[in-house]
């Protein structure tokens, strides 16, 4: 997608949104002691949030975009989510087998898929690092980390 | 008098030089839980807590006062080197404190921040030593109207961080403020955008969304560009600032540390609003503005100075008022009842023996931090020289844990990684996000603020026009925003130029 | 019968064993509020000497956010194990009233009560008005001029405010602020003529002269300001005050016998010298009851504050 396109979607969905939050926020009214309610901060930006998309769009149109957009790269985009679902399995494992061992498979399995060659690396780094950040919040801190059901 | 006093205050501390220990431990582990995104300097005060009960009263206290100090100043460490402010008060700092990084030169950024950190906190501390009784009267002359036009006041910097377009800039500003209406509002006791959900009773909030907006969207392009961007390595050659370069620096630092122990020592307005407000007027008297944003010098001394002033201001009205400047003296007022001092005007009349080493140990604290911080610039620069698979793995765990940490919510985990996916992909449509966090943390200020003053004035709008300081600042808003837009505007022709000539270069060629 | 049960689970997990000694373990205390604020100071210095009384020491664990309701949610689905301790506060009499959340105290398995605090009118030491009798004249006078600054809509200190208004037919221009610091700045900035809070929250600015307090909303005068009189002494009582609460709860279906340790080891924490002082010192009303005594004063708590949510416009 060229900048033109982007701009105009995004100032689309903003226009969309800015709408709804306004209708959204018609049902605070009066509930409060004078007429700045709680819906008048809302509405008042979303208002202005309305004009500032409209202008993007029309801005967009006349074609004063910037044009020169840093382009994503396919592959790599992919292996950003890919990282993001392995945070995901992480976050979701960590409350089964408890905070270390998740943490060290974490470390190791994204070292691994960003393909860190050295085996040492990969299973000191992770087993340490977890080690400490175990040790410093758990252990120093007294942050309640996640124990899994055991 | 009062000089008597802290030269005696000093000698106590001298005399045993466990004191001193403390210190120095307070500092190290303060720069350690700043460095780390989502440790607040709050929380780190919060969390030792319970360490001091041990200790006698004064150097419990001075270990505190190690530790907000080298939080304060090690969230700027992590904001030059990850992108990922290690506490908001370092928000700012990351805006040139980056790019130096990327350009190698980590090391002289954080030498940077490290002097500047000093200078303004031993202005902030001498502030507070000499001043304190002035300065908290006229912290309390803020009420609702003055701290609404400040926010506005606050607000008119977006058009300083928003790089390219100034139209992104002020719909990511909108998009932020928002945001900041998510919750239960405190003037009517009404949830909005809640949907039900108990955790978005509360609003989002800050801390996760610091780490998404800066923290994880950095993750995801080191990971996307991994490959094909080089790792920056960090020049060993030049590790620290010359003295010239700090030289230059000085007014700014001056300036800045004063702005920062004012704005500190008003209750309600933190560290992190003081680094703003610094920056923004650093950037307005620059003779270069245009390098802010690209890893000008003055855009780290600026906010750096500031934070570590406001430590100091912030103290003043806890100690003389009993009334917290932020949310970490708020944390150091209970730790003070905990070992039985009530803060309060009686305070410096009943307790000389805890007032003066509160002071002395401040003016000491800023010593130890530029020894430690100094010593500390080299190993922390060759952290990025950490094979990039490996730190980008353990940068990834610890936004993860530090999102986490803040409130011990997975959902505040879910909503840091939401809003990072989203702040990755803004800025390729080169939205810029900074405005965003500006509006986060003024947005609150500005809406109840200004409904506080409705209240007041029963719905008069000329309430912020009639009352000096609220009118100074709103005017001073409008000034700001119009001479900003004028060198904005001035910048972008220049660089239209530029392009344009480059463009036949290249024609021509 | 109560007691009973309680005498006989305690000799069960003291023989028994089958039972594993309980606790084995550091226990955790989860506060609904910031680190540093009032709730959280009085839970640090609660637990301050508990490795003494129960074995182990407690962690405080500040879990904030939405007036309460998350830090409490986590109370109440905790793991029934008994490790995990809640302190609960105020807000749990109003949140189902004003349509934050549905929870309510029947979803805990209540402790004991912790403290109660009394409101207090408060106004800066230079003021018109030195009694309450003055201010309500002057407010009589010139209904809505009168500027009053409380802690937050739906606070007990707001609500004792508004129940003063209400029953003497005296209007007042509410100001809602964020919390007891800035109510207080704003009270000795002169930005508001009169301020709502905690009686113990302007102990120091009161004992410095800075502010009088013109009357507290209480049954009986706080022992800590013999001179400041009740809402009834100074020629305006209630029915019946609005007081602001603090306890301990735990997750329902807890074991008993472990509860019946909680609920032992709290007791002595709450006896312990130290935290008494401190509690003196910083003006702190303790008032104990036990888990029964705890229920009663809640559901009566409900009855009271429903009329005047109802009036305030803050009923759902």
């Amino acid at each position: 997608m060229d900048s033109k396109n982007i701009d105009i979607a995004v100032g689309g969905f903003l226009c969309f949104l800015s709408i709804a939050i306004y209708l959204y926020a018609e049902r605070y009214a009066g509930a409060g002691v004078n007429q700045y309610g709680p819906n008048f901060f809302p509405q008042i930006l979303a208002v202005m949030l309305f004009i500032a998309s409209v202008v993007c769009i029309v801005q967009a149109l006349r074609g004063h975009a910037l044009k020169d957009l840093e382009t994503i790269d396919k592959p790599g985009l992919i292996r950003a989510a890919v990282m993001l679902l392995i945070a995901i399995a992480y976050i979701l494992l960590m409350q089964v087998v408890g905070f270390f061992i998740a943490t060290v498979v974490f470390l190791y399995a994204q070292m691994t898929y960003l393909k860190q060659k050295s085996l040492l690396v990969r299973v000191i780094t992770s087993v340490l690092v977890a080690m400490a950040v175990y040790a410093l919040f758990h252990s120093f801190l007294k942050i309640p980390l996640p124990e899994g059901v055991f | 008098m009062s000089i008597m006093y802290l030269l005696e205050a000093f000698q106590t501390i001298f005399s045993d030089l466990s004191s001193l220990m403390f210190i120095l431990i307070g500092v190290v582990a303060g720069i350690m839980v700043g460095c780390l995104p989502g440790l607040t300097a709050t929380m780190g005060c919060a969390l030792l807590i319970p360490f001091t009960f041990s200790l006698p009263p004064v150097q419990g206290l001075l270990m505190l006062m190690g530790i907000f100090t080298g939080a304060i100043y090690g969230g700027s460490i992590a904001a030059i080197l990850i992108r990922t402010p290690g506490t908001p008060a370092a928000a700012a700092t990351l805006l040139d404190g980056f790019p130096l990084s990327k350009r190698g030169e980590a090391g002289k950024a954080i030498g940077i921040a490290t002097i500047a950190s000093f200078v303004g906190g031993t202005i902030g501390a001498l502030i507070m030593s000499f001043m304190a009784p002035q300065i908290a009267q006229f912290g309390l002359r803020f009420g609702p109207p003055e701290f609404f036009a400040l926010a506005v006041f606050g607000l008119s910097m977006i058009i300083s961080i928003s790089g390219e377009s100034l139209l992104k800039g002020v719909i990511a500003a909108l998009v932020g403020l928002l945001i900041t209406t998510i919750g239960f509002d405190p003037l009517s006791g009404v949830p909005r955008f809640a949907f039900g959900n108990d955790n978005l009773l509360g609003g989002i909030t800050f801390i996760p969304a610091l780490i998404g907006l800066f923290g994880f969207a950095q993750v995801f392009r080191n990971i996307e560009k991994m490959g094909i961007v080089p790792q920056v390595r960090s020049k060993v050659s030049r590790i620290l600032p010359s003295f010239k370069e700090v030289k230059t620096l000085l007014p700014t630092m001056f300036k800045s540390g004063g702005i920062g122990s004012v704005t500190g020592s008003v209750p309600g307005l933190g560290c992190d609003i003081a680094a703003f407000i610094a920056y923004g007027e650093a950037k307005r008297t620059s003779k270069k503005p245009e390098t802010f944003g690209q890893g000008a010098l003055e855009g780290i001394a600026a906010p750096e100075a500031a934070n570590n002033g406001a430590t100091g201001g912030a103290m003043i009205p806890m100690l003389t008022l009993g009334v917290p400047g932020d949310a970490v003296t708020a944390v150091l007022l209970g730790a003070l009842t905990i070992h039985g001092f009530q803060p309060g005007p009686l305070l410096f009349r009943d307790h000389p023996e805890i007032v003066y080493p509160i002071f002395a140990g401040m003016i000491l604290c800023q010593l130890v931090l530029l020894g430690v911080g100094l010593a500390g610039a080299r190993l922390f620069a060759k952290l990025i020289n950490i094979d990039i698979k490996v730190l980008t793995s353990i940068i990834f765990l610890l936004c993860i844990v530090g999102s986490y940490s803040m409130r011990f919510s997975f959902f505040d985990v879910g909503l840091a990684l939401g809003i990072g996916v989203v702040a990755y992909f803004m800025s390729y449509a080169k939205f810029p996000v900074s405005p965003i966090l500006l509006a986060l943390i003024l947005g609150p200020m500005a809406e109840q603020n200004m409904r506080r003053a409705m209240m007041l004035s029963n719905d008069d709008l000329s309430i912020f026009v009639t009352r000096p300081i609220s009118a100074t600042f709103l005017f001073l808003a409008v000034l700001m925003a119009g001479l900003s837009y004028m060198k904005y505007k001035k910048l972008r022709e220049i660089e239209r130029k530029v392009a344009e000539t480059t463009a036949q270069d290249a024609v021509a060629k | 019968m109560k007691k009973f049960l309680v005498a006989l689970a305690t000799v069960f997990t003291l023989s028994g064993a089958a039972h594993a000694a309980f606790p084995e373990k550091d226990l955790t205390l989860i506060v609904p509020w910031s680190a540093g604020g009032g709730t959280d100071t009085i839970a640090r210095a609660l637990v301050k000497n508990a490795k003494k009384y129960i074995g182990v020491n407690v962690n405080v664990v500040n879990k904030t956010g939405g007036q309460g309701v998350v830090g409490m949610g986590a109370i109440k689905l905790a793991r029934p194990d008994g490790y995990t301790v809640g302190l609960i506060t105020f807000g749990l009499s109003t949140y189902k009233l004003m349509g934050l959340s549905d929870m309510t105290f029947r979803d805990f398995e209540l402790l004991q009560l912790l403290n109660q605090s009394a409101a207090a009118l408060s106004v800066k030491a230079d003021s018109e008005w030195s009694s309450l009798e003055d201010l309500v004249q002057y407010a009589k006078a010139n209904p809505g001029k009168v500027t009053l600054g409380h802690t937050g809509a739906g606070v007990a200190w707001h609500l004792s405010a508004a129940a003063l208004g209400l029953a003497h037919g005296v209007e007042f221009n509410f100001i809602p602020f964020d919390g007891g610091a800035p109510t207080r700045s704003a009270l000795l900035g002169g930005h508001i003529d009169l301020a709502a809070t905690g009686i113990d929250e302007v102990k120091q600015l009161n004992d410095a002269e800075q502010i009088k307090i013109l009357a507290v909303n209480a049954d009986e005068r706080h022992p800590s300001f013999p001179d400041v009189p009740t809402f009834t002494e100074a020629g305006y009582g209630l029915d019946a005050p609005i007081l602001d609460w603090r306890g301990l709860a735990l997750p329902k279906n807890v074991p008993a016998d472990r509860v019946a340790v909680l609920e032992e080891g709290f007791k002595k924490m709450f006896e312990d010298p130290d935290f008494r002082q401190y509690c003196e010192e910083v003006g702190l009303m303790l008032v104990y009851e036990d888990s029964e005594g705890f229920e009663e004063f809640l559901t009566n708590m409900e009855n009271v504050l429903a009329p005047t949510l109802e009036a305030t416009g803050l009923l759902r």
